[in-house]
This record gives C-alpha cells, sequence and structure tokens, in this order.
C-alpha cells in the first residue's frame, strides 16, 4: 500500500493583513509531500497562533424598532434594559453613534431617523435613547424592517453611517419582516454600503421571535416568526435572540459585542498543554493568572472548541495583535494556570 | 524606543513592504504591497488575490489582472454563486419561498416564480381578481390591488412578501384569511 507521510512543522493562524501574511508566510504552515511509498506520519507539536482583534475604530449602530401595535410592552423592556450595552461602549475603546427608525412603511418618516443620533458625546447617552427607542405602537401590521434599514442606510442625506464606520443594524420586531424583496436583495444593499469586498464591516442582528413556543399565550397570539431577519442575521455573522424571554441582560451584552465588532474569543487550531501555553498581546507576556484571559472550550458547530476568551472589559484594542503559543496537550481547563506543586 | 498604537504599527509594516519594482526576488512573499514575483523581479500587478478586485470579477494568477467573473462563489453578490468551470456568477437556487425570493412570487424547484394567481396585481374591481379575490386599496393609496384568501394552516399560504392575516375589507365584510403586503412598494 502507498501512503502519503505528511510532515507539519509548524501553524500559524491566518492574519487579516496580507503584508503581516507575507510576513509570515515561511512559517505559516510547511507540508512535504515525500516522494515514493513510506508508512509514517510525522506532526510537530508546537503551535504558535497570530490573532488580530477587529480593526474598526468607529461603528455606527443602526436600531429598527417595530412600531406595531403589539410592541409598547417590548419597547418598554428596551428602554429599561439596555443600560448594559452602554455600559459595555463606555468601557470599549471604539467611536460609537446609535440611530433609531421604526418598521412602518406607511408612515411620512419612514427610512428616516427618528429623533437625535445618541452619541458618547451627550451628557447622558442611555437616557436619551431610552427617549428615541421609544417609537410608538401605532404603526402598521406590514413591519418593514429590512427595506427601513436599507432606505435609511442608503440614503446619503442622512450622514449616518458615517464613511469610515462599520455598520451594525438590530432589528427588534416580534413579527414576520414584510419587506417586498428577497433576503438576498437587501443583503447586497447592505453591503455595497461598504463594498462587497469589506463585507466584515457590516452586521446586523436579530431579537424577534426565534421560538414561539417560549412566548407566553398574550405575545403568542400576536407574533410570528422573523426568520427574515434571523437570516439577515446569520448571514452577516451577527446574532438572533428570542424576543419573547424575561431577562434581556446577557442578550444586551452579547448585542453590545456584536455590534462593536470586537472579538472576545479566539479559536485554536489544537488542544494545548496548558502548561506550556503562553499569551503575548502587542508583544507582551500576558501572564495567565492576571485574569486578563482565560482557556476554555467553546461550543461552535455542535463541538467543543480550544479557544482563549477575554472579559468584556479587558478586550484587547482594535488592531491588537495576539499571539499564542503552545504545545500540544490534552487541553483540559482544570489544567489552566495551575501550578506544579 | 517609543510605543505606538496598533494602527500605526500598521501603517509602519505597510510602508516596509512597499518596495520599489525591479527588486530581485525568489517568490512573491518577499514582494510588497500588490507586487509579485516576476522572472526574479518584484513587479507592480493589479491584484494578488480576487479580493483585490471588484465583486464579480477575479484575479487571474497567470496575469495577475482582474477579469469579469469568478473563481470562488466569494466573488459574487449575495444569491449568486460561482459555476467555476464556466468562470461566471450564476444565480443560486432558492430554498425557501419567503427568504429568496421577491414579493408575489413562490420558490418551486429552487427557482422563484410569479405565482399564476394575480396577488397584488393592480386592478379596478372585483372580477380583475378571480373567484377569491377582491380588489381593495391599500392604506394610504389608491390604487386597488388584487388581496386574494388564504388558509392559515396551509404551508406557504402566500406568494413571498404576503402574509395571511384575517382581514374584513368593510363593515359590510364578513372577513377571512386574506394574503396582504406591501403591493404597492415592490419597485422601492
Amino acid at each position: 500500500m502507498c501512503r502519503r507521510a505528511q510532515i507539519d512543522m509548524s501553524c500559524r493562524a491566518p492574519l487579516c493583513y496580507p503584508s503581516l501574511m507575507r510576513r509570515h508566510l515561511p512559517a505559516v504552515l510547511i507540508t512535504t509531500l515525500l516522494g515514493g511509498c513510506t508508512e509514517f506520519e510525522i506532526r510537530t507539536l508546537e503551535f504558535s497562533e497570530l490573532f488580530q482583534q477587529s480593526t474598526f475604530e468607529k461603528v455606527d449602530i443602526l436600531l429598527v424598532v417595530d412600531n406595531s401595535g403589539s410592541m409598547a410592552p417590548y419597547q418598554e423592556k428596551l428602554a429599561s434594559d439596555f443600560g448594559g450595552f452602554f455600559e459595555y461602549f463606555a468601557e470599549a475603546e471604539v467611536d460609537w453613534r446609535l440611530a433609531v427608525t421604526h418598521t412602518d412603511s406607511r408612515a411620512n418618516d419612514f427610512g428616516k431617523i427618528r429623533g437625535p443620533i445618541v452619541t458618547p458625546d451627550v451628557p447622558d447617552p442611555y437616557a436619551q435613547f431610552a427617549e428615541v427607542v421609544n417609537v410608538g405602537d401605532g404603526g402598521g401590521g406590514l413591519e418593514a424592517g429590512l427595506a427601513a434599514a436599507a432606505q435609511l442606510l442608503t440614503n446619503e442625506r442622512n450622514g449616518f453611517p458615517r464613511s469610515d464606520a462599520s455598520v451594525s443594524v438590530i432589528f427588534v420586531s416580534d413579527e414576520q419582516d414584510a419587506s417586498p424583496r428577497s433576503v438576498p436583495e437587501y443583503l447586497n444593499r447592505y453591503y455595497n454600503i461598504r463594498g462587497q469586498r469589506q463585507r466584515e464591516a457590516f452586521n446586523a442582528s436579530a431579537l424577534t421571535v426565534t421560538e414561539i413556543a417560549d412566548c407566553d399565550p398574550e405575545q403568542f397570539a400576536a407574533s410570528s416568526p422573523g426568520t427574515r431577519y434571523v437570516e439577515v442575521a446569520e448571514q452577516t455573522g451577527g446574532i438572533s435572540a428570542n424576543l419573547c424571554v424575561d431577562d434581556f441582560a446577557q442578550i444586551v451584552l452579547d448585542l453590545a459585542l456584536t455590534t462593536s465588532t470586537m472579538l472576545d474569543t479566539f479559536y485554536l487550531r489544537d488542544t494545548p498543554n496548558l502548561k506550556t501555553l503562553e499569551l503575548r498581546l502587542e508583544g507582551e507576556l500576558i501572564p495567565c493568572d492576571t485574569g486578563l484571559w482565560t482557556y476554555t472550550l467553546v461550543e461552535r458547530d455542535g463541538a467543543l472548541s480550544p479557544a482563549i476568551t477575554f472579559p468584556a472589559d479587558q478586550l484587547p484594542l482594535p488592531g491588537a495583535e495576539i499571539l499564542v503559543e503552545y504545545e500540544r496537550g490534552s487541553g483540559d481547563p482544570a489544567d489552566f494556570c495551575v501550578s506544579d506543586p | 524606543m517609543i510605543p505606538l498604537p496598533p494602527r500605526r504599527w500598521v501603517l509602519v509594516f505597510g510602508l516596509l513592504s512597499c518596495k520599489t519594482p525591479g527588486v530581485p526576488c525568489t517568490s512573491t512573499a518577499e514582494c510588497g504591497e500588490l507586487q509579485a514575483c516576476i522572472e526574479e523581479r518584484c513587479e507592480d500587478v493589479a491584484c494578488l488575490a480576487s479580493t483585490d478586485c471588484e465583486i464579480e470579477t477575479w484575479c487571474n494568477p497567470a496575469s495577475y489582472t482582474c477579469e469579469p467573473g469568478c473563481s470562488t462563489s466569494d466573488d459574487c453578490i449575495v444569491g449568486d454563486r460561482c459555476d467555476t468551470i464556466a468562470r461566471r456568477c450564476v444565480s443560486r437556487s432558492c430554498r425557501d419561498t419567503q427568504l429568496d425570493c421577491d414579493l408575489g412570487e413562490r420558490c418551486s424547484d429552487g427557482v422563484c416564480e410569479r405565482d399564476p394567481e394575480p396577488y397584488c396585481e393592480p386592478c379596478n374591481r372585483n372580477e380583475d381578481c378571480g373567484p377569491t379575490g377582491i380588489c381593495a386599496a391599500l392604506t394610504d393609496s389608491r390604487r386597488g390591488y388584487c388581496i386574494l384568501e388564504c388558509s392559515p394552516e396551509a404551508f406557504d399560504p402566500c406568494p413571498a412578501g404576503l402574509q395571511c392575516s384575517f382581514q374584513q375589507s368593510s363593515i359590510d365584510d364578513v372577513g377571512e384569511f386574506r394574503c396582504i403586503g406591501l403591493c404597492d412598494r415592490l419597485e422601492e
């Protein structure tokens, strides 16, 4: 039997910048096919992976809030539970703006910004947000959130989004989107804002009815699954969450992280020997016992993947490089940062 | 050394990689941004990868130029995929009526097709809308559109963009489940 011998000498994760990629290319992955028939396989146990935090320093966030008759309780909840969102952005080194619009295509102000744009420059952004997010509940029953976002974001007269900011949209609705065009059509309109080759500069999330079984009878009667909003979220790397849940706290934090485009989780290629695991942030060794980062197993695509995670208030700054070095091992999180007796 | 913020480092790396054309090389990895090692010299090129090109064009590695078409589906707009043999973007099959089709269409055998019934067709009277339809004006709209009955229990009771909901067109109307949508907004 003729088998292929493979030697993996070292591994590096993909980099964001082509110039950096070329700089590291010789060490990225060397795979050698040996001629003839051999019966062995050699793999190195040393890994060196370089990650980079999101490079976007500005983010413009559009909140598209359904203003149909059934939405009043959800708008109150948004106003009262979104504090964590603004706390996150107060800590993050991101220049943000937030605008609000509604979904009623029959209204004269459809596709326009409601009230002032919320920025970190006002004395109490959260209070201003609580005011503008109350879009009312007198809108029609045919909610067109996807069309509203497309119309607002592509109208340059709005001055929003800024030309150098990434764009995040959050759809909040208890019913299916009734915009007349297909979801791919709207995705193309969104991606065209920053260019189709820079799709990472756009994401959308959906706070909608994802599981009707989780809704109480009153919510159930007035709701329908927002599958079109969920599809946009899935296609753009955003998150989807169920509007019917009682507590928005975790959802709000997840939304903040997603909309900021900042990453808190960096997936490793292999399971490390945790005694050898080292992390350098911008070249500086960060010991494991500082609490600035941790090693964990994170569920991804139905399986547990080894990953480095950062707490939400300690994320690496935009563009920061994170170098992780380790030897292959068991990857058991119980061994993380355990000193030898 | 004065520490630079991350963005400045990126700029420094970018400047370092911006090399004068003609520098001797053995591989493209030794050359600068948008340079390729051609006949052992770094030469300026239009592209190194398709991400350097506009959407629906791809980087031909033989000529380092952007050419119409695609090499992978990432080179195509959303809703299209790359026919890698013909090297052109072609429409992706639809999977779901409500997600993938425009108003009034249904996804059938992977293709969005206009429903044969007159959903959302402009009309002047009920007779224009078939046996189960009525001609009605939407709120704030003078024009009439065909609004057809539906069964909420049916799978995909309405074509894309239309919702099966209980409607009364007038006080005298006993009401029926009908497919309603933003019939007058398709061109937006």
